[in-house]
């Protein structure tokens, strides 16, 4: 296992989006991108980019009614004279026809049947169209592009590409927006270490929610692909003494979602003073893959 | 709660969301009626962060205040309670609860 020490020095290349930001840097004085923090959400409100992309930069920010790039408004409002069928409505007739095979089968009580029920009402579509959406809204766009706290001290530490207002105006320096994302995230520093190593090896880390891991690796680029590994933070904070049934049990949901799970082990010096970002140099991390194999079935590449 | 509820209203497009403020929870709850679905099934959403911590004892104290406030999923009890998990970059993924062992057929 390599011990790889940080800072890590970034280097870039022709074709990398790192190359792309880089180069936007360093023919203006300012940060390209600016951002108002929001603290109850522990985001920060990503609003001027200077029509920089931030999702074709690098996949940074995340549109807040998509599930990756903005798309809300193409997806919807500007689909009203076009007779688009949505998914949501798909969904819906989806779910009646499950319904109307399940009432249609005789060996399978249904609801509206079952004795326990107090309802004899029957079921109802009620979703919304595109005109009445784009009624409702009054045609704008209500969805924004948010960055987590790690994608944003990355912009504003490694890269100094954002520039991170208060609600007031106020604009925050790297030691302030350190203590605020510190005070509001748990472990911030440990995770924002892991996430600042795999940025520097050209990985964008993204959140890993829906999988129940850290973060999810994600490789920049004109097409946009799944994430293929699960990466969960370890230090002697964070689950040092990790059993074999959370092991399994991890595994298995990265298994099913088809990601390879990496454990990332992230090695402090004690005594650890993390009031400032200067602590992350000397901080060291440590990588590894967990993939189960089982002989009998002979899954070994 | 703000972005739960745009996510209900704005991405899944349902028509009935009703905020309800719950001074003694701290929050606000959503009462919403799930589409295709019995005109009087409601879902009781609990938008909660991921980073703030949730134990069996904290849940069971919601069902009473919830319960205590009259809110029902079908006009008589409230058997789930639909959290609402948000993280930072705006994504929710929703859980069902249930107040013990229910039987698959009689949900609705």
């Amino acid at each position: 296992m390599d011990i790889k020490p940080l800072p890590i020095h970034l280097t870039t290349s022709p074709r990398s989006w790192l190359d792309r930001l880089f180069h936007s840097i360093t023919t203006t004085s300012k940060p390209c991108w600016s951002g108002t923090l929001v603290e109850f959400g522990s985001c920060v409100w990503l609003q001027h980019t200077h029509d920089i992309d931030p999702f074709e930069s690098g996949l940074f920010g995340k549109g807040s009614l998509s599930r990756a790039q903005p798309t809300w408004k193409s997806r919807t409002i500007d689909k009203v004279d076009k007779n688009a069928v949505f998914l949501e409505h798909i969904t819906v007739e989806r779910r009646k026809l499950k319904r109307n095979q399940e009432n249609n089968n005789p060996s399978s009580p249904s609801p509206s049947s079952s004795p326990s029920s107090s309802s004899t009402s029957l079921p109802e579509t009620r979703v919304w169209n595109a005109k009445e959406i784009k009624e409702m809204t009054h045609g704008q766009d209500y969805e924004q592009v948010l960055l987590d706290f790690y994608e944003a001290f990355f912009l504003v530490f490694a890269l100094d590409a954002l520039i991170i207002y208060d609600p007031f105006q106020k604009p925050l320096s790297i030691d302030t927006c350190w203590s605020i994302f510190s005070n509001h995230t748990p472990h911030f520093a440990t995770r924002y270490t892991v996430y600042h190593y795999y940025r520097s090896l050209g990985w964008a880390p993204k959140q890993g929610t829906k999988f129940g891991v850290d973060f999810v690796l994600y490789r920049p680029g004109r097409k946009h692909h799944h994430g293929d590994f699960a990466v969960v933070v370890m230090t002697e904070d964070i689950d040092a003494t990790m059993d074999w049934k959370e092991l399994h049990r991890l595994n298995r949901v990265c298994t099913q979602v088809k990601k390879t799970l990496v454990l990332c082990y992230v090695i402090k010096p004690s005594p650890q003073n993390e009031q400032r970002p200067q602590c992350l140099s000397s901080y060291q991390v440590q990588e590894v893959i967990w993939k189960r194999w089982s002989p009998e079935r002979n899954r070994e590449k | 709660m703000r972005q739960v509820y745009l996510d209900l209203v704005l991405v899944k497009m349902w028509k009935q969301v009703e905020p309800i403020p719950m001074n003694t929870l701290e929050n606000t709850v959503l009462l919403a009626h799930e589409p295709d679905t019995p005109t009087d099934h409601r879902l009781v959403i609990f938008p909660i962060h991921q980073d703030d911590a949730l134990s069996t004892a904290r849940i069971s104290q919601l069902f009473t205040t919830l319960r205590g406030a009259n809110l029902t999923n079908d006009g008589e009890q409230l058997s789930k309670i639909t959290f609402a998990i948000h993280s930072p970059d705006s994504t929710i993924v929703y859980y069902h609860v249930y107040k013990g062992f229910n039987n698959k057929k009689e949900q609705p």
